[in-house]
C-alpha cells in the first residue's frame, strides 16, 4: 500500500481545484501537488532532486502554459532525468487539445506515460492511477 | 519605296553610264581614225595626179635638152617649121598642155607656142622673160637638167593673166652641134583641169593644197588659185589664217581634231624628191625643183557630228532602254525587299508581343506568387486561431463539463458552494478569451485597412507622450528612446496599427528593461535588397530563445513571471504587421536584450 504522490501541472485554477477534489474523492490517502506553470514545476523537481524528497509518482501535464509549457517542460525534465536513479516518473500529458500536432509531438517523448484529453471526470481519473499503481493506491 | 528604286537604279546604272561614255568615246575615236585614214588615201589619189603631171612635163621639157639646134639659133628668129611641128602635133592632145617656148640666153623668147581656145597650139607673139624667176634660174641649169619651177599665177608681158591661169612650167636649157647653150626650152602646164580633179570631194570634205610656206595653191573652198599672188579676198583671208592652225609647225604626214573639225595633212610626193638615195626620174632626168607641196583635207565638226549621231541615237537607245530594264529591276527589289522588311516588321512586332505576353505572365506569376505568401500567412494565422480556440476556449469548456457533471452527482451544499464560484471564474475567463479572440479576429478580417504614409518619427514622438508618465517615473528615469532613421522615416502602411505596434514595442522596452544598467531602446531604419527594415533593439531583460523561441509571438504566452502581462501584445503585433503584408523576426538572449525585425514588403 503506497501513498499515492501526484503533481500537476496546469495554469488553469478552476482545473487544478476540480482534479485536486476527484482525486480527494477517490482516495482521503493522497499527495497532491500543484504548479501553474512549467517553469515552476521543473523547479520543485529539481529542489526535490537537490533535498532528496521523493519526487511524485505521477506527473498531469497541461502543454499550453505561461512562463514555461508543458513541451518546454519535458525538455528540462529530460536534462534531470538523469539524476532520478532509477525512480519512475508516469508523465501524462493531459490537455484540451485534441490536434495532430501535439499528439505526434507526444509521441517523440518517450517520457510520456499517456495523452488524456481534457475533460478528465473521475472514472478517468480512476483509470490513470489504476494504471500507475496496478490498482495498489486504493486505502 | 520611291527612293529605294531610285537608290538601286542609280548603281545599276552609273556603271552602264560610265560604260556607254567610255564606248562612245572609242566609237567617236574609230570613226575619226578611219576618216583619217581614208583621208590620207585620198590625198594619196590626188597626190598621184599632180605627181603624173610632174612626171609628164618632166618628160616632155627634158626631151629639147637632147635636141640639137643650129649654132645661129639665136640670131634668126625663123626656125625651120617642121622642126617644131611633129613636136607641137604629137602634144597638142596633152590637156595640160599650155605654152611651149624657145628662149634666147638674153631672154627673148624666139619661138612661142600657145594653146587656144580650140585646144590647138597654135604660134603666138614672142616677149622677153628677162625678168622672169624660172628664165633665170634656168640660165644655172647644167646640160640635161629639168626645172620644175612652182607653181604660180600665169603672167604674160609681166601682168598676171586674167582669168588665172595656175601653172607650173618645166626649164630645160638647149644646146648646138658645138655643146654650146643657145637658149632654155620652156614648156608650160596649165593646172586648171588637175585642180579640178583634186578639188572632187568624197564626203563633205574641204581640200586644200598649199605650198611649204602653207600659201593656199588651191581649194575646193574658193574659186580662186594662189591668192596670195593676186588678189586676196575676205574668205581667202579667212582659209589661210585657218590653215595656219595657230603658226603650228607640221612637217610629217599627220591628222588631228582641231575645234571638232578633222584635219589631215600629208606631204605631196611627186617622185623626184631627193631624199638622201637617187632620184626616182633619174633615168628620164636630172630635176631641180624646190617645190614642197602639201595638201591638208579638213572634216568640218558639222560631218563629223552628223557620222557621229547614229551612234549616238544608238547609244541613247540603248540607255534608255537598259534604263528601262533597270528601273523594272529596281521595282521588283524593291517590291521584294518591301515584302521582307514587312515580314521582319511582323516578326518584330509577333516577338514583342510574346515578349509582352511573357512579362504579362511574369507579372501574373509575381502577383500569384504574392497571394500565395500572403495565402501562407493566412493558413498560419488560421492555424494560430484554430489553436486559441482549442486550448484557451476547451479548457475553461472542459473544466465546467466537470463541476456541472459534479453539480449533478452531489446533492449537499457544500459541494454547491464550492464549486459554483469556479463556474463564475470560468464565466469570466470565457468573456476575457471571447474579447480577445475578437480584437485577433477583427485584425484578421481586416481586408480594407486604411493605409496612409505615416512619418514613423512623429508617430513615434506622439506614442512617447503617451508613455511620459511611465517614463517620468522615478524607476524608469534612466531609460532612453533613441531615434535612428536615416535610411527612411515614411512609410505607407496602416497608421492605426503602426502606432499599436510601436505602443507594444515602447511598452515591452519599458517593461522588460534591466533595472541595474541604463537602459535605452533603439528604433533603427535600413533597408535590405530594397526593403525596409525597422529594427527595434533594447538592451532589456531578454529571453532564451531556445527555451521560448516557438511560443515568442503566441497568444497569452508570458516568460516573465514578476511582470504583469496578459500575454496578449506580440501576438497582436505580430498580427497587425502580417495584416500589413509585413514580417517579424527576434534575436534575443537573456540578460542581453532583444532585436525585433520587422520587414516590409
Amino acid at each position: 500500500m503506497k501513498t499515492p504522490n501526484i503533481l500537476l501541472v496546469d495554469d488553469d485554477e478552476v482545473y487544478l481545484f476540480v482534479t485536486k477534489k476527484i482525486l480527494n474523492g477517490l482516495s482521503k490517502n493522497i499527495i497532491v501537488t500543484s504548479f501553474t506553470d512549467g517553469e515552476q514545476a521543473i523547479e520543485y523537481i529539481n529542489l526535490c532532486l537537490g533535498q532528496n524528497v521523493e519526487l511524485p509518482e505521477v506527473i498531469l501535464l497541461d502543454i499550453n502554459m505561461p512562463f514555461l509549457d508543458g513541451w518546454g517542460f519535458l525538455s528540462e525534465f529530460k536534462k534531470v532525468k538523469p539524476k532520478l536513479r532509477g525512480q519512475n516518473v508516469d508523465i501524462f500529458m493531459v490537455t484540451s487539445s485534441n490536434s495532430d500536432m501535439d499528439l505526434d509531438k507526444a509521441k517523440e517523448f518517450e517520457e510520456i506515460t499517456g495523452y488524456v484529453v481534457k475533460p478528465v471526470f473521475e472514472d478517468k481519473m480512476e483509470e490513470i492511477l489504476t494504471k500507475v499503481y496496478n490498482g495498489s493506491w486504493k486505502s | 519605296m520611291w527612293i529605294r528604286i531610285i537608290k538601286t537604279s542609280l548603281a545599276l546604272y552609273i556603271p552602264l553610264l560610265i560604260f556607254t561614255i567610255f564606248w562612245s568615246h572609242l566609237q567617236k575615236q574609230s570613226l575619226i581614225y578611219n576618216m583619217a585614214h581614208i583621208q590620207q588615201k585620198n590625198i594619196l589619189n590626188k597626190s598621184f595626179h599632180l605627181a603624173d603631171e610632174c612626171t609628164a612635163l618632166t618628160e616632155i621639157t627634158s626631151y629639147w635638152s637632147t635636141v640639137p639646134f643650129p649654132p645661129s639659133f639665136s640670131d634668126t628668129s625663123e626656125l625651120e617649121e617642121g622642126f617644131i611641128e611633129n613636136y607641137i602635133k604629137i602634144l597638142q592632145g596633152v590637156d595640160e598642155y599650155d605654152q611651149f617656148r624657145l628662149i634666147d640666153t638674153n631672154g627673148q623668147e624666139i619661138l612661142r607656142y600657145e594653146k587656144t581656145g580650140t585646144n590647138k597650139m597654135l604660134p603666138a607673139q614672142v616677149q622677153n622673160k628677162v625678168n622672169r624667176p624660172y628664165f633665170n634660174k634656168g640660165l644655172t641649169l647644167k646640160k640635161g637638167q629639168v626645172y620644175i619651177s612652182p607653181i604660180e599665177l600665169n603672167q604674160e608681158y609681166g601682168e598676171i593673166e586674167i582669168p588665172y591661169k595656175p601653172v607650173m612650167r618645166g626649164v630645160t636649157p638647149i644646146f648646138d652641134n658645138n655643146d654650146d647653150q643657145v637658149g632654155l626650152a620652156v614648156v608650160n602646164f596649165d593646172l586648171t583641169k588637175i585642180f579640178d580633179l583634186m578639188k572632187a570631194r568624197i564626203s563633205d570634205d574641204n581640200f586644200f593644197l598649199v605650198d611649204k610656206d602653207r600659201n593656199v595653191i588651191a581649194t575646193n573652198l574658193s574659186s580662186n588659185y594662189l591668192p596670195h599672188q593676186a588678189l586676196m579676198s575676205h574668205q581667202d583671208s579667212l582659209i589661210r589664217e585657218k590653215l595656219l592652225f595657230d603658226n603650228m609647225s607640221l612637217e610629217k604626214d599627220t591628222f588631228f581634231m582641231k575645234e571638232g573639225n578633222l584635219w589631215v595633212f600629208q606631204n605631196v610626193n611627186v617622185g623626184f624628191e631627193n631624199k638622201g638615195g637617187k632620184p626616182t626620174f633619174s633615168n628620164v632626168a636630172d630635176v631641180v625643183s624646190n617645190n614642197n607641196w602639201a595638201i591638208i583635207q579638213q572634216i568640218p565638226a558639222a560631218y563629223i557630228s552628223k557620222m557621229l549621231q547614229s551612234i549616238r541615237r544608238n547609244l541613247l537607245l540603248f540607255n534608255i532602254l537598259t534604263l528601262f530594264v533597270i528601273l523594272l529591276i529596281a521595282l521588283g527589289y524593291a517590291r521584294t525587299q518591301k515584302e521582307r522588311n514587312s515580314f521582319i516588321e511582323s516578326l518584330k512586332a509577333k516577338k514583342e508581343e510574346l515578349q509582352r505576353n511573357r512579362e504579362q505572365l511574369e507579372h501574373t506569376n509575381q502577383l500569384v506568387q504574392k497571394s500565395n505568401r500572403r495565402l501562407q500567412v493566412r493558413n498560419q494565422q488560421l492555424e494560430d486561431f484554430n489553436y486559441v480556440v482549442a486550448h484557451n476556449l476547451k479548457s475553461p469548456v472542459t473544466s465546467m463539463s466537470i463541476i456541472v457533471d459534479m453539480l449533478s452527482k452531489s446533492s449537499d451544499l457544500k459541494t454547491f458552494n464550492e464549486l459554483f464560484p469556479k463556474l463564475k471564474t470560468i464565466s469570466n475567463n470565457i468573456s476575457t478569451l471571447t474579447e480577445d479572440v475578437q480584437s485577433y479576429v477583427s485584425i484578421l478580417n481586416n481586408n480594407e485597412l486604411e493605409i496612409e504614409n505615416v512619418n514613423l518619427l512623429v508617430l513615434l514622438e506622439d506614442v512617447e507622450n503617451d508613455f511620459v508618465e511611465t517614463l517620468m517615473d522615478k524607476k524608469a528615469r534612466n531609460f532612453q528612446t533613441i531615434y535612428r532613421f536615416n535610411a527612411w522615416y515614411s512609410l505607407k502602411c496602416s497608421k492605426f496599427y503602426m502606432k499599436s505596434i510601436l505602443q507594444n514595442f515602447l511598452s515591452n522596452a519599458i517593461k522588460y528593461r534591466r533595472t541595474d544598467v541604463d537602459s535605452y531602446v533603439i528604433f533603427e531604419t535600413a533597408y535590405e535588397k530594397g526593403k525596409k527594415i525597422l529594427y527595434i533593439k533594447d538592451n532589456g531583460l531578454g529571453i532564451d530563445l531556445e527555451r521560448h523561441g516557438q511560443n515568442m509571438f503566441k497568444l497569452y504566452k508570458r516568460f516573465h513571471r514578476n511582470i504583469s502581462g496578459k500575454g496578449m501584445g506580440l501576438f497582436i503585433v505580430k498580427s497587425q504587421l502580417e495584416a500589413m503584408n509585413a514580417s517579424l523576426e527576434v534575436e534575443s538572449e537573456a540578460g542581453v536584450g532583444t532585436t525585433f525585425k520587422m520587414k516590409f514588403n
